[in-house]
């Protein structure tokens, strides 16, 4: 009799801990800053540019924000209004340094952090992300952001280098540089 | 070695009194409930070259969860309703259906879910047995009719991307928009059940039938592309509910027994 309490007393705590450790996003009320990082979608799952080369065709950024107090989500009071996409060197000749190339990058619609994984073993998720505009901003920002595809790639072989900035809806604006890459 | 003797001794007096137990059925008015587990294959025809998969993952095998009362009134006839239950089976993962819909190596790297797609659904059925009664088995055809349903999953969506490329394709299947999800159907069961009499309160049971729906549902298949929207290939087709075969074995417990 004792030696069955104490196996239900045990399976009673076991059961108590797995709630307990369920995990929760952290939600805080302000993106206070972003990343930019290259990354390669030739395979079927996008991976970090180590060679600093990548096909013009398979390349792909990835912004992610610094959520306040190290949130996971952000609940916005000032929606983000606006996402653009600059590049930073001479794209094409329409195109020159400085210009705004937000039209050639297309969102992609897995979340990030999963695709990092391999779909055959995970179950992925749609991308918890939308482009702001003035007429549809976003009020939730989760962390990891969104893979954004180039859809457009320069007529040849050149050093490419991008910046993104975020507009919210006070005016504050947050802005990202990746490192330079080769597209080919 | 000894032991092993004893179990064998103990199995042949068993055997023995089970096959000398003298008709402890036979023929009696008895109400019975029974419960069972098994397996249910689809077998339909269906106009689409994925058979049905687009829908609900075509022909495959799904685990089947039977419950049976039954009630003999005279010597050889009674009567049964059934109700089965067939769960999605692990064979409809999407990842599995995007394989029978399209050739491997075709130039895609498929990005998929592990979910479980398909059909899951109850049929109840109300029908009429003949038995044949031997001292410790007997031989039960019966044929049932009666109300099925099934949910098919509205839309399920999968992305496939040219390899080497950020070129990437939507692939929305499932049940067409003006389809509902929740199909009732009706439904003629022919079947055919082995019992082996184990007490006079226990059977053991086999049970093969073959259930036939006549519902049909329109099936619908897109690819478009993900960053213009241009559709690449689409089809619309109707397709059957489904007939499937099933087998099943479980145990039947005599609630009541008259002679």
């Amino acid at each position: 009799m004792r030696k069955l309490i104490y196996k239900i007393a045990v399976m009673l705590v076991i059961a108590l801990v797995s709630v307990s450790c369920g995990y929760d996003e952290y939600v805080s009320d302000e993106v206070v800053g972003m990343r930019l990082e290259g990354f390669d979608n030739a395979g079927k799952i996008p991976q970090a540019i180590e060679s600093g080369r990548c096909s013009g065709q398979s390349y792909m950024l990835w912004v992610s924000f610094v959520i306040k107090d190290y949130g996971d989500v952000a609940e916005l009071s000032n929606p983000m209004v606006a996402l653009r996409f600059i590049t930073l060197t001479d794209f094409d000749e329409s195109h020159p340094a400085g210009s705004d190339v937000t039209e050639f990058f297309d969102m992609y619609p897995i979340r990030p952090e999963i695709s990092a994984s391999d779909y055959d073993t995970y179950e992925y998720e749609p991308v918890r992300f939308a482009i702001p505009s003035h007429n549809s901003p976003i009020g939730v920002v989760y962390q990891e952001g969104a893979y954004f595809m180039l859809m457009k790639s320069p007529a040849e072989e050149r050093e490419c280098r991008f910046a993104t900035d975020v507009e919210f809806s006070d005016g504050k604006i947050l802005s990202a540089q990746c490192q330079a890459v080769t597209l080919y | 070695m000894n032991r092993c003797f004893k179990i064998f001794l103990c199995c042949v007096i068993a055997g023995a009194g089970l096959l000398q137990a003298e008709g402890f059925h036979s023929y009696e008015k008895t109400t019975s409930v029974e419960m069972g587990i098994g397996a249910s294959y689809n077998i339909s025809s269906y106009s689409t070259p994925d058979n049905g998969a687009a829908l609900f993952s075509g022909r495959v095998g799904h685990p089947l969860f039977r419950l049976n009362v039954s009630h003999f009134f005279a010597r050889h006839w009674g009567a049964y309703v059934a109700a089965g239950f067939v769960p999605n089976s692990f064979l409809s993962t999407q990842k599995a259906v995007l394989d029978k819909l399209h050739p491997k190596n075709d130039g895609y790297d498929y990005i998929t879910t592990n979910n479980s797609k398909g059909r899951r659904g109850y049929a109840l059925t109300l029908g009429a047995i003949y038995r044949w009664d031997k001292s410790h088995w007997s031989l039960r055809p019966m044929i049932g009719i009666g109300l099925s349903s099934y949910n098919l999953e509205d839309t399920y969506t999968a992305y496939r991307k040219v390899e080497g490329t950020n070129r990437m394709e939507k692939i929305q299947y499932g049940v067409a928009q003006d389809s509902h999800c929740g199909i009732t159907s009706f439904v003629v069961t022919p079947a055919i059940d082995v019992t082996l009499h184990i007490s006079r309160k226990f059977d053991f049971f086999c049970n093969l039938s073959y259930e036939i729906n006549t519902a049909e549902v329109w099936q619908k298949y897109k690819v478009s592309e993900l960053h213009s929207g241009r559709e690449i290939e689409s089809s619309v087709a109707k397709e059957p509910i489904g007939n499937n075969i099933s087998a099943c074995f479980g145990v039947r417990y005599h609630i009541l027994v008259k002679k």
